[in-house]
């Protein structure tokens, strides 16, 4: 089987010189991060955990949880993991729920979380002094420090890394637990079993095109499932390798990051729509990117991707995305629309791929083709259940159909668009955020007598979380005030970003706040896709006029370079049409980086707001 | 040609030691070679270089105002290369007419000038404009490239087999073109030939080889040194912009200028001819001022003078002609249009270079007597 | 960043070496064997030359008969007597004798068996290029000069293997007369000199010593250089050496030295050591007429 195989060829095949992760600019090879894999696999199982027996992971660091991720992925336990980031309260009941029988901790989140060490095999987390660590080699000291079994990464020095009497972990055995977004009081877990998982990343090896020669650029995080699962699961399956560039995404990197496309071979880039928007935005001078001979196609995950970006992305870089769209109840993907031709059609999800799916209106009817009705889908890769929690379990899975909480309409091709959501959730810049949960931590505050979170649409973020507050005394609850206490409690996607101040919320008969009314007061944002369609128009109109070529064959993505007709002397036509059209007169350095439409567009918005 | 080789045996290390070399070190490695090189050679320009490049850089750096900023480095960077240009330079150092590189580096400051008068700069620090300036491959022979790119492509490079590759080939071409073709080939045998024609009494034929052979010769010779410099930067990793694109292919003369010394020319465009137009709304004033630099830039003579009034005229009845009727009308019975496009084009361009290949007026008089038949 | 193919990268090591060891071994085959085809070429020019000048001297025997041998500053710098429109200097026949100072001229000239000619029709004055006695270009190591030697054995190749004389270009009897100008920009000669002692060049002691008791009269002559070249040629020193020099050879063999007494501008110029058609005029113009004041 090939967890065996994999972990044969790194410890003493062909992998083991081969680069399985470069996170930041340090490579890991297959050969040294197995090793380390069977290391842990042994301390695991000297401390008598078997298959089944779930371990508890919360540290900082991709390479160490990457490592023991896939340690309990490929032994058999069953890995908990949850960011060390998260609120405390929240974290406590999650890990007082796991029962976890071991587990790895950051040092100080064992007095946080109040974990009694001495009921569980506790390892915790030590930076290991890394000043003199030269030095010591230098001098070839044996370590003064006695080895110590509770803390990592010491304990991997006293540790074998010989893998003795492997046998991969049964199918029907939970690999992974992932809990997502949810109240204190109703966590959900998502179980996975080994066969939900692997039966996953087949498919999007194979929907992707993946072989030994790829090379991934995933930069979300560890603790989100398309970052685990598309990152080191799907890479070391895959036999490629894994590049993360920078530790937290900064718009500042986004030249970094595009430079690395061609500097690190990369085949696959995995990015949610919130950043692929911030690199359309940003990229000035770096359209060129992905016009690589290794480069293959953007994957888009985690969140809505917004037609009109996917359509300017593409052709701006010239490149391709696959839009993909899944759940952690589904480990990572189902539908796929951009692999193919087949299964490609822009504005859409594409179409399930290994699965079925179908589209129920409310009764529980099978809808025909163009109906809005819930999506379901079902499929080997579909969860086992909410851990601990069979309500919730069969609100959403019955007779193997998952039911996704989004509302969807299928065409008479078989492509699938997602046109809203049913469930109460808020997805930021592709993270899932519960409103409710973040209300909870928000009614906490003891000058708020009430409060409700509403998702507004935002165009770099797909969505943004606006918190609507009633204050006990006004006074003295303002919004820095609550903004301190939150940035303790809520980990940094979950923070509003805005807070408005009520006197009361309109509320019903039955004393239910009405959202309707309350989204009223503050506008939702409307779509601004129309509005820049028809500046793009006119742009185009005049363009073909001053270049003598024809307006449809223009896009957004033309410069002076690739217009023919576009010189010097049409482009000052072009100048002074825009300026008499718009009643606008531009200054000379805009009329100097006025040499794509792109830039156009963007003076000239600034010129009408102003006006 | 021989300081051209210089450069070369100063690149194989370079190169060399930019591979094998961490990433972080390869800013100073490349001003440290240069500045080796230039201590060497000139070491009057690597003074000059060095305190343009300080100067430039911490102006507009902690200028509060920027559009002042740019002004005061456009002002100084460019009397500073007029001063040498006018041979002004020759009392203070007697050896050489023009500090080294003078008119590719000055020209590169005013474009970072500009653009950081744009807000178009990528985040940088004073060892990656040093790095930019004191480029090896392209500091005495062009092409004057560009900050961004030279940012973007640091960031970009990657040991690659067939990138490198490339860069060799383009080394070899440009000696080929250099010593096969310009220095035998067009110099060489094409002397010749004219010699032979002019002592059998074909005085026509062999003026027309004659300028011929002289714009021929510039081109190949120039096109020559700017592979070389482009197949030296991509063995670094890096790709500079290409600065002739067939200019003979050329079917307007709108369209040879942007294949001619591409560099210099979308320079002129970007940052003469642009700025005099945002400012006067008027394009015949920035076309004349794009082509006035243009030509200063070579020389500052009055044959260069008349050389880029020709093309400025040139140019502009080419506009008017383009945007007429009577093209429209023309075209239906023109057969050929490309050919007789590109016939023009390159015949305008030979004549206009004879009035700078000539040494005196009475020369070039003589030269257009003969072509145009007037000559007894 | 298009797919395109690129010869792979050891097709670039081995084609590279090939280069480096092919010039290498030129090189060494051009360092064993350019001097002995030079002295060849030199000879041959020579013998060439001085047929011709045989010839010349036979035709007008009623003329004066001058001399002259020395570089291929001679062949350009110095007029034969036709090529003057009127008559003045019609009563004196010039000779020249010129090779290509590639190596040692002197020996060349002796090898030539041009001093044996000379005897057998003695003209009344014999002119020596005075570079030849006074100075020896200092061997460069520069790689320009290295390749130039590699590139001088590939193109006499089918000389130097005793192939062909045939399609070999022997020179012009009245030498060239070019006339163009050196462009001013080019500065900086890139010979450097060192001065000879008298004894020296021992070689062409007889050689003198014969042609004084023959009763020949013998003049060094200068041929002008830029006078922006002389001052970077010249200094105290060398100047020095060239008195004692000139001292000596009066002494032993009653040689003169003329010198040409003005300064040059580039306008008379071909390159940095060449006369062009107008230095060319100048200067035989003011040799002519001391030959003729020396002959009365």
């Amino acid at each position: 089987m090939h967890t065996e195989e994999l972990l044969h060829k790194s410890l003493t095949g062909e992998l083991k010189k081969k680069v399985f992760l470069d996170l930041v600019g340090k490579q890991h090879t297959y050969g040294d991060f197995f090793s380390d894999v069977a290391k842990m696999r042994n301390l695991f199982l000297s401390k008598g955990l078997k298959e089944g027996d779930k371990i508890f992971l919360s540290i900082e660091g991709d390479y160490d949880i990457a490592l023991l991720f896939l340690t309990c992925v490929l032994s058999g336990f069953t890995a908990v993991s949850l960011d060390p980031h998260i609120n405390g309260n929240r974290a406590k009941a999650i890990f007082e729920q796991a029962e976890a029988k071991a587990c790895v901790l950051e040092d100080h989140l064992f007095e946080k979380w109040g974990i009694d060490k001495s009921s569980l095999f506790a390892l915790s987390k030590k930076e290991t002094q890394k000043k003199g660590a030269l030095f010591k080699k230098l001098l070839k000291s044996s370590s003064s420090e006695p080895a110590d079994e509770s803390s990592y990464p010491a304990v991997l020095g006293i540790l074998e890394n010989t893998l003795t009497d492997y046998h991969p972990p049964s199918p029907d055995s939970i690999a992974y637990i992932l809990f997502t977004s949810g109240t204190t009081s109703d966590p959900k877990g998502v179980m996975i079993t080994q066969r939900n998982l692997w039966a996953h990343i087949t498919t999007l090896k194979n929907v992707y095109g993946m072989d030994d020669t790829t090379r991934i650029l995933n930069n979300l995080s560890f603790y989100h499932a398309d970052g685990m699962m598309e990152g080191p699961v799907l890479t070391a399956f895959c036999q490629g390798t894994l590049v993360r560039l920078v530790k937290k995404f900064e718009i500042s990197l986004i030249a970094d990051i595009l430079a690395s496309i061609y500097k690190h071979r990369i085949s696959h880039l995995i990015a949610p729509p919130s950043m692929l928007a911030l690199i359309n935005k940003f990229s000035e001078g770096y359209e060129d990117s992905f016009q690589t001979p290794d480069f293959k196609f953007i994957i888009s995950l985690s969140a809505h991707l917004e037609e009109h970006l996917w359509q300017n992305f593409e052709q701006t870089f010239k490149t391709k995305i696959v839009n993909v769209y899944g759940l952690t109840e589904t480990v990572s993907g189902s539908l796929f629309s951009g692999t193919s031709d087949e299964l490609r059609k822009i504005g859409t999800v594409g179409k399930p791929v290994d699965c079925e799916v179908k589209v129920l209106d409310e009764s529980g009817n099978a809808l025909p083709a163009n109906q809005e009705g819930e999506l379901l889908i079902k499929g080997d890769h579909v969860f086992k259940g909410y851990y601990k929690n069979q309500e919730a379990t069969d609100k959403v899975l019955k007779d193997g159909w998952l039911y996704s909480g989004d509302l969807a309409v299928q065409d008479e091709q078989g492509h699938v668009k997602i046109t809203g959501r049913k469930k109460n959730i808020i997805i930021v810049g592709g993270f899932n955020v519960h409103p409710e949960e973040v209300s909870e931590v928000i009614n906490t505050h003891p000058l708020v007598l009430e409060s409700v979170c509403v998702g507004v649409k935002d165009t770099v973020f797909g969505e943004k979380l606006i918190a609507c507050v009633v204050a006990s005394d006004p006074a003295k609850l303002t919004k820095n005030v609550l903004r301190a206490f939150l940035t303790e409690q809520l980990e940094i996607n979950k923070m509003p970003a805005d807070i408005l101040f009520y006197k009361e919320f309109p509320k019903g008969l039955a004393g239910k706040v009405q959202l309707k009314e309350l989204e009223k007061t503050f506008g939702k944002d409307q779509a601004p896709d129309q509005v820049q369609q028809d500046l793009q128009q006119e742009i185009f109109r005049l363009a073909s006029s001053s270049f003598k070529v024809d307006a449809n064959g223009l896009t957004m993505s033309d410069n002076s370079q690739t217009v023919n007709g576009w010189d010097s002397m049409a482009h000052l036509h072009l100048v002074t049409q825009l300026e008499e059209r718009f009643n606008t007169r531009f200054g000379a350095a805009e009329i100097m980086v006025m040499n794509n439409f792109k830039s156009i567009e963007d003076i000239l918005k600034k010129h009408l707001s102003n006006a | 040609m021989e300081l051209q080789v210089f450069v070369l045996l100063f690149c194989i290390p370079l190169v060399a030691l930019s591979w094998a070399l961490p990433e972080s070190w390869q800013r100073y490695l490349g001003i440290l070679i240069t500045t080796l090189f230039l201590g060497l050679y000139a070491p009057e320009s690597l003074l000059i270089l060095t305190l343009t490049t300080l100067f430039s850089y911490y102006v507009l750096k902690y200028s509060t105002h920027i559009a002042a900023a740019m002004i005061v480095v456009c002002v100084v960077i460019f009397s500073v290369f007029v001063f040498f240009k006018l041979g002004l330079g020759k009392t203070i150092w007697i050896e050489r007419l023009l500090p080294l590189g003078i008119s590719y580096y000055s020209f590169r400051q005013i474009h970072y000038a500009m653009e950081a008068y744009k807000r178009k700069l990528p985040a940088h620090d004073l060892k990656d404009y040093f790095a930019y300036l004191f480029f090896l491959p392209t500091l005495l022979i062009g092409p004057i490239h560009r900050f961004p790119e030279f940012m973007k492509d640091g960031r970009r490079r990657r040991w690659d087999n067939s990138l490198f590759s490339e860069g060799l080939e383009r080394i070899l071409y440009g000696f080929v073109k250099v010593i096969v073709l310009g220095n035998y080939l067009i110099s060489a045998r094409g002397g010749a030939l004219m010699d032979m024609l002019e002592a059998n009494g074909y005085l026509w034929l062999s003026t027309y080889v004659d300028v011929v052979r002289y714009i021929a010769n510039s081109y190949i010779q120039f096109a020559g040194f700017s592979d070389i410099a482009i197949g030296l930067a991509l063995t670094m990793g890096y790709r500079v912009m290409e600065n002739f694109d067939s200019p003979f292919r050329a079917t307007d003369i709108s369209d040879f200028w942007q294949r001619w010394h591409i560099s210099l020319s979308t320079w002129c465009r970007e940052y003469v001819y642009f700025p005099f137009y945002s400012v006067t709304r008027n394009y015949y004033i920035g076309i004349f001022f794009s082509m006035l630099i243009l030509a200063l830039w070579h020389d500052i003579t009055w044959q260069y003078l008349a050389w880029a009034s020709v093309h400025v005229i040139g140019i502009n009845t080419w506009h008017i002609y383009h945007r007429s009727a009577l093209r429209v009308a023309l075209h239906r019975f023109i057969i050929a249009p490309v050919f007789w496009g590109r016939f023009i084009t390159f015949h305008f361009v030979v004549l206009s270079f004879v009035l700078i290949s000539g040494k005196n007026g009475e020369e070039i008089w003589r030269t257009f007597k003969i072509l145009f038949g007037f000559h007894v | 960043m298009p797919d395109q193919y690129y010869p792979p990268l050891r097709i670039w090591v081995i084609s590279g070496t090939v280069f480096i060891v092919l010039f290498l071994v030129v090189h060494v085959l051009a360092l064993r064997y350019n001097h002995a085809l030079v002295q060849k070429k030199q000879k041959q020019e020579a013998t060439y030359l001085l047929k011709h000048v045989v010839e010349h001297f036979k035709k007008n025997e009623s003329k004066t008969k001058v001399m002259v041998l020395g570089s291929s500053i001679v062949g350009q710098g110095i007029a034969c007597e036709e090529e003057f429109d009127d008559t003045t200097f019609r009563n004196i026949v010039m000779g020249k004798v010129y090779v290509p100072a590639y190596y040692k001229i002197v020996e060349s000239w002796i090898d030539a068996k041009v001093f044996d000619s000379i005897l057998k029709y003695p003209p009344a004055v014999v002119l020596i290029e005075i570079d030849q006695l006074a100075y020896k270009i200092k061997e460069d190591t520069s790689f320009f000069d290295r390749a130039q030697e590699s590139i001088f054995f590939i193109k006499n190749l089918k000389i130097t293997t005793g192939y062909s004389w045939a399609n070999y270009k022997m020179p012009a009897y009245c030498g060239r007369s070019i006339n163009e100008t050196i462009p001013d920009s080019m500065l900086a000669p890139t010979i450097s000199w060192e001065a000879r002692t008298f004894e020296d060049l021992c070689v062409i002691h007889p050689e003198l010593k014969r042609l004084r008791e023959a009763g020949i009269r013998i003049i060094l002559i200068q041929i002008p250089r830029p006078a922006e070249i002389e001052v970077l040629l010249h200094d105290e020193k060398k100047d020095k050496q060239l008195q004692a020099l000139l001292t000596a050879y009066k002494l032993h063999y009653q040689i003169d030295y003329w010198s040409y007494p003005n300064k040059l501008p580039y306008a008379y110029f071909y390159d940095q050591g060449h006369l062009n058609k107008k230095g060319r005029t100048t200067y035989s113009k003011w040799l002519y007429t001391k030959l003729q004041k020396e002959i009365r």
